[in-house]
């Protein structure tokens, strides 16, 4: 290793600001959308207090990232069973210890509930299954070289062994829309691996096909009855319904999206301007935020919203091909699939592109657990310009 | 992309060459799917959202109706009967779309500064109340094992099931105050509003409740109305009564009156003048316009209209005289015992139908219990007796069967088909006397009654003979009595009016021809007889009786205000008889009580001052089995030009009763000169 290139200069570089540019800039319009929310609908917490908790989870959030940069690659190597498993203890114990209210709102058995801190460990578990996917499918192509459709079939076959135990404990604590978070991860994963496309085409084509079958269904009444048999339930018809003609019922189901659709055409391109609400959104302070940005910073603050979001990406799949190291690549991949579908259903929930789920919006939404879990993400990715030998090596370096 | 072309020109084949290939896969998708969110972003914000803004600044506006004071009642000379006591009231208006957990928390605050009785406060709405506490109902749910395994309404009922099952001590006193503020505050409609409390809320409860308004939306101090009485409640046998907020619309009625624009807690008229006059006396509702932003939250309210108090009734009754009237009438009913049945009493003037007195009271012989029953004076029908034979005589004339000149007829027992039927001073046929049609009257002859009856029956009567007279003769009587208004309605402004009972009239029944003539047959109700004497002395006319004497206003003092319609005396029909024929029968009336006969039946009367005019009445009557004697009268007076008509009937009294009506008829008289007119206005 050549010492002499440890300068505060290569410190410097080391660290990626592009990355906390991004976050940084997404953490300011997360605290202003959050203060708006709470300025204007009425909470037994102060509005003082709402933001100020979210502040102190950022910088616990920033205490986690210094933390995670400290590892290198062989170091998350073998953390990675450590934390999967841990994770997957948490998930089981929030059956048996959930909290009681929250459970009652929301119907989901996803949270733990200790001195008024409310902590999801389904969000933690993210980064600890994207570690040990990158970990399972490293191992399998060391040994497997020659790929095969069948050792292809394996790798997937490990890769769902992986993943049903977190799903089955999801399916459990009722949260639909994390399990989703997480069949994303799974199917970013699996294009990234390496399965021969001859794998993986066919397989998208089915499931858009079966997806296509199912809302064709859904839209006629016998459809329902047919669906009926398969196990779907009514309310979930009831989503789609709101989904699909959002205007139609906005007493109930179809309120929140209504709502959330007025506040967000109502923002115009410019939007209404800071801290100025007209419509009332259930739940924008977590779930709903985008439709504080959407009205109050109009057509131009989405797209640089969004635009923030694919920076982002951006800049982690560039440090991933700085890196040119497979178990850091399939990490990034992991983290960017997390990201980029809790965005895209999130806001495209908010729209009316997509049926509601409780996803949070990323480093914006309140709550502290989804914010930590973001946060490790982004600790991963850091770590690995952090601890990355190979750029030294020069630009025809392939991946080892 | 510039930077994966560089990254990846030097691929190879293998799983790392094809790496950065996939890694650029994956970023195209990042690339389509925010394209697609911009793209429906824009479609919302750019392309619908002036759209989107106009429906945001949409505004709705509703419109809530205040209660107003209803009208009063008042007597003829400017006397409250049913007056209205405003309370404080502590109400509260539902706002559209309020969440239970708001009410909760207002109801809550409510309760720490407004005590109310919990007595009708039910287990289902107490348990209500403590499961909206979200932390209430978690833990009643906890206790409930497999609760997971229901629906969320199923859980709630599980929940309220238990709560209702917890013994009445687990709630404070201070819980089912809350619990039953809560529970009215459920019970609202969108928009409209309820009294919390409206029954003696106390000034400090009102200050309370004041100070802190803001901190509970919808709650406000206002004022509640309910109907007194100070001249006493039995005046509501006439005037009604109204529905209260508790009770709300009358059941049968809630439709109609809905649609009318009552809310289902408005007081409304349910029975007599209050149903009747209702539209008069509801007034008109305050409108307070609310304008509603696109989320339901109330942006504004404008008082479009304060409210307009009902108007006023002035009634024709005579407050004080009615609770004279009505207080003879009870202690002559008092003194009646044995089978009596009741006795009802009408005073009118007879020259407008202005009723200035009514009163009756029902009696139960068994358990001698005597009741208010002023309405029995239009609604019970009796058969009056020898009261009738004005009408009568009326009616022969206008039959011209006896003519004002040619009237004598030879008073004798009447014997057809081996029955004998007489007067009451000539039951064997030992005092034959030859009367005149007035004579007829002054000694109540039955046997002249029923001479009259056959020769409108055109049947020539032998006697001993068997009684071959048409039925139609039936047909004949009743045309006139009915001319006179017995046996038909009197048109009186009070619903529920009988037309009295008809005997049945078929040639089997013809005997009973000869008991209509004299009054013993068909029966009538005590407004009748009194409309039949009105007729009688105002020289012909059939006038609707009334209790209404005007629609007013509210002056400035809250008394009578500007007259806004009168009633105005309402003829029927015009009897067809000439001066010398009319003056036959008030010339026998008169003869009732100042004649010279021996069997004159008024005499008693004559001690009264001014003269009145009269005819008694006796009937034989049977109350389960027994014989009974119902008396009657009907008068008017001063003689010379009426004023006041004095209709009385006394159902079912001893068989030896014969002066009970005369005795009330004089205290009556007496009562009215004394109260209601001074003897020095008429000569």
């Amino acid at each position: 290793m050549d010492t002499s290139r440890r300068t505060s200069k290569d410190d410097q570089s080391r660290i990626d600001w592009g990355i906390i540019f991004c976050v940084l800039m997404l953490a300011l319009i997360g605290l202003a959308s959050i203060y708006v929310a709470a300025t204007h609908d009425s909470s037994s917490t102060s509005v003082l207090r709402q933001v100020v908790s979210q502040l102190v989870w950022y910088v616990i959030g920033i205490i986690a990232v210094v933390i995670i940069m400290q590892f290198d690659s062989e170091q998350l190597w073998k953390v990675a069973p450590i934390t999967y498993w841990l994770g997957i203890a948490l998930l089981a114990s929030v059956l048996v210890l959930y909290s009681r209210t929250y459970y009652l709102n929301t119907g989901a058995k996803s949270w733990f509930s200790l001195f008024g801190l409310t902590f999801q460990p389904s969000e933690v578990m993210k980064p600890a299954y994207i570690l040990m996917m990158g970990r399972v499918i490293v191992q399998h192509n060391d040994t497997y070289p020659i790929r095969t459709v069948r050792s292809d079939f394996l790798l997937i076959g490990k890769m769902l062994l992986w993943t049903i135990p977190v799903a089955v404990l999801l399916k459990l604590q009722n949260d639909f829309g994390t399990m989703l978070v997480f069949f994303a991860i799974l199917g970013g994963l699996i294009i990234v691996s390496g399965v021969t496309w001859k794998i993986i085409l066919p397989s998208v084509v089915t499931i858009f096909g079966l997806a296509g079958t199912v809302l064709a269904l859904v839209i006629p009444e016998s459809g329902r009855h047919l669906l009926e048999k398969f196990g779907f339930q009514a309310y979930q018809f009831a989503r789609v319904d709101t989904w699909l003609n959002p205007s139609a019922d906005t007493s109930n189901q179809g309120y929140q999206l209504w709502q959330s659709m007025k506040a967000i055409g109502s923002g115009g391109i410019f939007g209404t301007g800071f801290d100025q609400s007209h419509v009332y959104v259930p739940v924008r302070e977590s779930d709903m935020i985008f439709s504080v940005i959407g009205e109050n910073f109009g057509f131009i603050g989405s797209c640089i919203l969004i635009l923030l979001y694919f920076l982002l990406i951006y800049q982690m799949i560039k440090v991933t091909f700085d890196t040119r190291n497979v178990f850091y690549a399939y990490i990034s991949t992991g983290v960017i699939m997390m990201i980029l579908f809790h965005v895209f259903e999130n806001v495209g929930m908010s729209i009316g592109l997509l049926p509601l789920t409780g996803i949070p919006l990323p480093f914006v939404s309140a709550g502290g657990s989804a914010l930590i879990g973001n946060m490790i993400g982004i600790g991963l990715i850091m770590s690995m310009q952090y601890h990355n030998k190979s750029y030294m090596f020069g630009e025809d370096k392939e991946f080892s | 992309m510039k930077i994966f072309k560089k990254r990846t020109k030097k691929t190879n084949k293998g799983k790392a060459a094809s790496l950065p290939f996939r890694i650029n896969i994956i970023f195209i998708v990042v690339g389509i799917l925010f394209v697609a969110l911009l793209t429906q972003l824009a479609y919302l914000q750019v392309m619908y959202g002036s759209k989107f803004k106009a429906e945001v600044n949409r505004s709705d506006t509703s419109v809530v109706n205040g209660n107003v004071q209803r009208g009063m009642i008042f007597d003829s000379t400017g006397h409250v009967l049913v007056g209205n006591s405003a309370h404080q009231a502590i109400i509260y208006t539902k706002g559209v779309n309020v969440l239970s957990s708001d009410m909760y928390k207002t109801a809550n605050r409510l309760a720490q500064y407004v005590t109310v009785p919990t007595g009708s406060l039910t287990k289902r709405q107490l348990a209500d109340y403590y499961l909206a506490d979200a932390s209430n109902l978690a833990k009643v749910e906890k206790t409930i094992s497999g609760i997971q395994d229901y629906s969320a309404d199923a859980k709630y009922d599980k929940a309220v099931t238990k709560v209702e099952g917890y013994p009445n001590s687990t709630f404070s006193a201070a819980t089912k105050n809350a619990a039953t503020i809560f529970a009215k505050m459920s019970g609202a409609y969108q928009l409209s509003t309820v009294n919390i409390k409206d029954d003696k809320v106390s000034t400090r409860e009102v200050a309370m409740v004041g100070e802190h308004l803001a901190d509970m939306p919808g709650v406000n101090v206002g004022t509640s109305w309910s109907r007194n009485y100070p001249n006493g409640q039995s005046i509501q046998g006439i005037t009604g009564t109204v529905s209260n907020e508790k009770s709300g619309l009358p059941s049968d009625r809630v439709n109609e009156l809905l649609a009318q624009g009552y809310s289902r807690n408005d007081s409304v008229g349910q029975s007599y003048l209050e149903r009747q006059y209702e539209p008069v006396l509801r007034g008109t509702k305050s409108q307070t316009q609310i304008v509603l932003n696109s989320d339901n939250q109330i942006k504004k309210e404008i008082k479009k209209y304060g409210g307009q108090k009902g108007d006023n009734l002035q009634l024709t009754i005579n407050a004080k005289f009615q609770k004279q009237l009505q207080s003879l009438v009870h202690s002559a009913e008092s003194s009646a015992g044995g089978n009596s049945t009741g006795t009802y009493a009408v005073v009118m003037n007879p020259n407008n139908g202005a009723i200035i007195g009514m009163a009756g009271v029902d009696r139960n012989p068994k358990t001698s219990k005597i009741t208010d029953n002023i309405l029995g004076t239009i609604n019970s029908s009796i058969v009056m007796g020898s009261v009738v034979k004005g009408a009568m005589v009326s009616g022969a004339l206008m039959d011209h069967v006896i003519t004002p000149t040619n009237s004598t007829l030879t008073d004798q027992p009447i014997t057809t088909g081996g029955v004998k039927k007489s007067s009451w001073f000539n039951h064997n046929g030992h005092a034959n006397i030859s009367v005149d049609a007035s004579d007829a009257l002054q000694v109540s002859s039955n046997s002249y009654m029923m001479q009259l009856a056959m020769k409108e029956g055109h049947f020539n009567y032998v006697e001993g003979g068997a009684l071959t007279m048409s039925p139609n003769v039936f047909n004949t009587m009743r045309g006139y009595f009915n001319q006179f208004g017995l046996g038909v309605k009197t048109g009186v402004d009070i619903p529920g009016e009988s037309t009295g009972l008809q005997g049945a009239s078929g040639y089997n029944h013809i005997g009973s021809a000869l008991d209509l003539s004299f009054g013993n047959y068909d029966a009538y109700t005590t407004m009748q007889v009194a409309q039949y004497m009105s007729t009688i002395a105002n020289g012909g006319n059939r006038i609707e009786p009334h209790v209404v004497e005007a629609i007013r206003g509210t002056s400035k003092n809250g008394k009578l205000g500007t007259v806004k319609a009168t009633v105005m005396p309402k003829v029927l029909n015009h009897i067809d008889m000439t001066k010398a024929q009319r003056d036959v029968v008030k010339t026998g009336l008169y003869r009732v009580v100042h004649g010279t006969n021996t069997y004159k039946t008024g005499g008693m009367l004559s001690s009264i001052k001014p003269e009145i005019s009269a005819k008694t009445g006796t009937a034989q009557t049977f109350y389960n089995g027994n014989e009974t004697v119902t008396l009657s009268l009907a008068s008017y007076a001063p003689s010379s030009h009426p004023q006041v008509v004095v209709a009385l009937a006394m159902p079912n009294l001893g068989v030896n009763a014969e002066s009970n009506n005369m005795a009330l008829a004089k205290q009556i008289y007496s009562a009215y000169w004394k109260t209601v007119q001074s003897t020095s206005t008429v000569k």
